[in-house]
């Protein structure tokens, strides 16, 4: 009878408990099995590798620590486990989820808290930016040399995030660094922008702004340097993509919104462009290979590079030649400045080492631009090369 | 190593339970040996060699102990255990409390004796607790002597409570040690309980430690008294269910090698008074000062004023268990006294009041008691308890609305799961099912049964799956007890 009921019992238990057994060891042989990635596309960054086994490094922890690193990294499915993740925040509510908002009409931005800004970087990098600035505002003129820093999808569609929700204020920031520069250098592009919310100018899916956006942006800009902005009926406008899942969709990897689209402005004009000083010249602006990858933002001016020059057969300006000094969201931007100089160059500060003056007076530049999104100008590491 | 990580789950864990039930019985305690120094050495290479000594020091004064009272010498037996709590003392000492103590005697003296900076080996608080518990269990003859050195160590360096507890009581687990059985009934059990206490750690405790992270961050001006409440309120789940959840994980994974370890949390957050909380919270912890400490001093037998004294050591050395601060001592100081009062006059008044009073009353207390706990900086414990009652930022702001849209229906969850309530209705709804090891009364319907498969099936699928999720994501999944 004992014995009965005790068995009863124990089938009772069988499937859960087997259940359990076929999880455990089954993700273990089907991650033993995984091949090791070297790279994610999806998260744009290389994947942690099995450690090498060293008594020294086990001592110190390290040896362990990088392998768990490892197992997290290279767990299969990776991206569709994370994506399990937002559905169960989802679920409960969550405004906000691994640091992105579900905001209206299918955007997802990316938050930025105030407790989070690094003020200490911040006031360095603004006090770079205004020695850098007020030097060549004196030799070249306040027509000609320029800051900008664009504010966010968080800032400029701020009306869009959930209810209650609140940010960083990158326009009371640049409010601020307005009064401090020399007049007409500092380009404040938040309220241009913001007289633009309903219309495509930041991805849905990235963090970045779309051509339209710096389209809106360049109109202020070519003002400000006394040209004469090009109209948009003057570029042909192509839609190249509509199936881009940017760097913020990575963040959740839940497809509840549709693919962005991505556009390039096309001209008559021709073009000369040579990445890093490799003497090879590409005649587009555009490189569209990388609409076969991920990160088809990219395809303006062939993603990050340290330098980048960009020759044209404008007449204007014949003598004068502009740099820019930029992060990512230039790469958009560029397209339209480049019609108003023979010559334009764009710089990465992250990758390029000369010191930007000798570079300035070598190379002979008349016009400057230095421009960076809010938050990467906040957080931005390799500004002090700016007044080197 | 921690049991909330993808290395335990798909390393670890199928490893050791494919080894531990393929090897014949008497290998059983080695393995587990074995197997628990290597998840010690994963975080901490070096300390093992700590733990080991602690180990090899007690087994012999347990021999020792033995020996002396076989040969009626109770004087030399004493002395072993006073020998064995001394160095077990030192041990805690010194890589516990030295630089507290040299950051105090500088203080005071105006001096600057130079810092040790010792990584404080984790677990140290547990395992030297457990070991000294058996010097003293043998020489008490509670506990028989362990000879199997193997065992011993199997005992003290058991991996499933080394290093945030349950605090194993020797006696508690004496027979287990060398006679247990596992079998299939317990090794389920074992399995619930785990997956439970996985998931209150990742889903329920990571989640709202975020929560306490914002709010922590916000200055004590601009903090609004109902936010500090949110964020306190959220500490107090995050602790409660990071713990306990470590609990339900030992004391699962403990039934899986077949040992059954004494209960380490009921419902804390349920009780009436500050008194039945203690008796519901860390029991284990609890148990230990009440055996080792409490009544040895004589406990409630002396008269009162010295059972006031009595109290008064047990909460000193229990604040100061939970890491080498002030504000840990002062925890520990605060709820002693609340205790006293509370056994001089207030539980007899509380006895008399409505339910929901005491209740309020007794949460009250316990939440501004976190507060002590978490901030560990006495300003800025004083800036929060001022900011919960309005001397921060008023009542609320836009930022409150915008944590409770937030968080408003985790809370609902948290508050429902740390009451007995989700028991009582899968019991009322599955019948007395797989949570309860108790003896079953006859089935009434075989649907019943098949209901209760059905549903543990998916209890335990949905909870591996959505915990396995949050640890690949691994943004937030924090330790909690590296002070203890």
């Amino acid at each position: 009878m004992e014995e009965q009921k005790r068995n009863k019992k124990s089938i009772e238990k069988l499937l859960p408990t087997m259940l359990f057994l076929l999880l455990i060891f089954g993700f273990t042989a089907i991650s033993l099995f995984t091949p090791i990635k070297k790279f994610s596309e999806n998260e744009n960054r290389v994947l942690a590798q099995r450690p090498k086994f060293q008594w020294n490094s086990l001592w110190k922890g390290t040896y362990t620590k990088d392998y768990e690193t490892f197992i997290t990294d290279q767990f299969f499915k990776r991206d569709a486990w994370i994506g399990i993740k937002t559905w169960t925040e989802l679920a409960m509510q969550k405004k906000e989820i691994n640091g992105v908002f579900f905001a209206r009409d299918d955007y997802l931005i990316e938050t930025q808290k105030k407790e989070e800004v690094d003020t200490k970087q911040l006031e360095k990098n603004e006090e770079w930016l205004l020695k850098f600035i007020s030097k060549y505002e004196k030799l070249f003129g306040s027509d000609r040399v320029h800051a900008m820093l664009v504010p966010t999808a968080s800032e400029v569609l701020a009306d869009k995030l959930p209810k209650f929700a609140q940010t960083y204020s990158q326009q009371k920031l640049l409010d601020e660094m307005k009064t401090n520069f020399p007049k007409g250098t500092f380009l404040d592009v938040g309220e241009t922008l913001k007289q633009h919310t309903e219309e495509y100018i930041y991805y849905k899916t990235d963090h970045h702004w779309t051509a339209q956006g710096a389209y809106y942006a360049y109109e202020q800009w070519a003002k400000a340097c006394e040209f004469l902005p090009w109209d948009s009926s003057k570029f042909q406008i192509e839609k190249v993509n509509d199936s881009f899942y940017g760097t913020i969709y990575s963040k959740i990897n839940i497809k509840t919104t549709k693919p962005d689209e991505i556009y390039l402005y096309q001209t008559k004009e021709t073009y000369q462009v040579e990445y890093d000083m490799d003497r090879k010249k590409k005649d587009t602006l555009y490189e569209k290979s990388h609409l076969e990858t991920k990160d088809k933002y990219s395809v303006y001016l062939d993603g990050n590079h340290g330098i980048v020059q960009v020759d044209t057969n404008i007449q204007d300006n014949a003598d004068r030649k502009l740099l820019i000094l930029k992060d990512s969201y230039a790469h958009c931007f560029t397209p339209f400045a480049v019609n108003h100089f023979p010559v334009t160059y764009m710089i990465d500060l992250r990758y390029f080492n000369m010191p930007i003056s000798q570079f300035i007076k070598n190379y002979q530049i008349t016009d400057i631009l230095v421009l960076y999104n809010v938050r990467s100008f906040i957080t931005d590491k390799n500004l002090y090369k700016i007044v080197r | 190593m921690v049991f909330s990580s993808l290395l335990f789950l798909f390393r670890f864990l199928p490893i050791i339970l494919f080894i531990y039930f393929i090897v014949p019985k008497r290998f059983r305690n080695a393995i587990l040996f074995l197997f628990s120094l290597i998840f010690y050495a994963w975080g901490e290479p070096i300390y093992v060699v700590l733990m080991l000594f602690s180990t090899v020091v007690d087994y012999t004064h347990g021999i020792l102990v033995e020996k002396f009272k076989n040969e009626g010498q109770i004087k030399k037996a004493k002395m072993v255990v006073a020998s064995s709590m001394t160095i077990n003392l030192l041990l805690l000492g010194f890589f516990k409390y030295s630089d507290f103590i040299i950051q105090n005697i500088n203080q005071l003296f105006k001096i600057s004796i130079p810092l040790l900076n010792l990584a404080l080996p984790i677990g140290i608080s547990f395992y030297t607790f457990q070991t000294m518990s058996y010097t003293v269990d043998v020489y008490r003859g509670q506990a028989k002597v362990q000879k199997n050195i193997i065992s011993f160590g199997a005992y003290v360096a058991l991996f499933p409570q080394l290093i945030a507890g349950p605090i194993v009581q020797y006696k508690t687990i004496d027979n287990q040690l060398n006679n247990r059985k596992e079998n299939f009934d317990q090794f389920s059990y074992g399995v619930m309980r785990f997956l439970s206490g996985l998931g209150k750690k990742v889903l329920l405790a990571n989640n709202i430690g975020l929560l306490w992270d914002t709010v922590q961050k916000i200055p004590s001006m601009e903090l609004p008294a109902l936010t500090a409440w949110l964020g306190i309120t959220a500490y107090a789940f995050q602790i409660y269910f990071d713990f306990s959840g470590y609990s339900d994980m030992a004391i699962g994974l403990g039934h899986m090698f077949g040992f059954r370890f004494l209960e380490n949390f009921q419902y804390p957050y349920m009780s009436k008074s500050i008194t039945e909380f203690w008796r519901r919270w860390h029991i284990s912890l609890g148990s230990w000062f009440r055996d080792y400490v409490y009544i040895p001093l004589g406990g409630n037998r002396k008269g009162l004023p010295l059972q006031i004294r009595n109290i008064a050591v047990v909460w000193l050395l229990t604040g100061i268990w939970h890491g080498a601060s002030w504000n840990f001592l002062f925890w520990g100081v605060y709820f002693g006294i609340l205790l006293i009062v509370e056994k001089l006059f207030f539980l007899k008044i509380l006895n008399r009041l409505p339910k929901i009073f005491s209740h309020l009353y007794a949460l009250f207390f316990i939440w501004i008691g976190w507060v002590i706990f978490a901030l560990e900086d006495f300003g800025k414990v004083g800036e929060f308890l001022k900011a919960m009652f309005g001397g921060g930022a008023g009542f609320a702001n836009t930022s409150t609305w915008y944590l409770l849209s937030n968080y408003g229906l985790i809370f609902l969850i948290l508050i429902a799961a740390c009451t007995d309530f989700p028991k009582r209705i899968t019991i009322r709804l599955f019948g007395n099912s797989e949570w309860n090891l108790a003896e079953e009364k006859e089935e009434k319907t075989i649907i019943k049964q098949k209901l209760r498969i059905a549903a543990s099936s998916i209890f335990i699928v949905t909870i591996f799956l959505l915990s396995v999720a949050y640890l690949v994501d691994a943004s937030y999944n924090p330790f909690l007890y590296f002070r203890f």
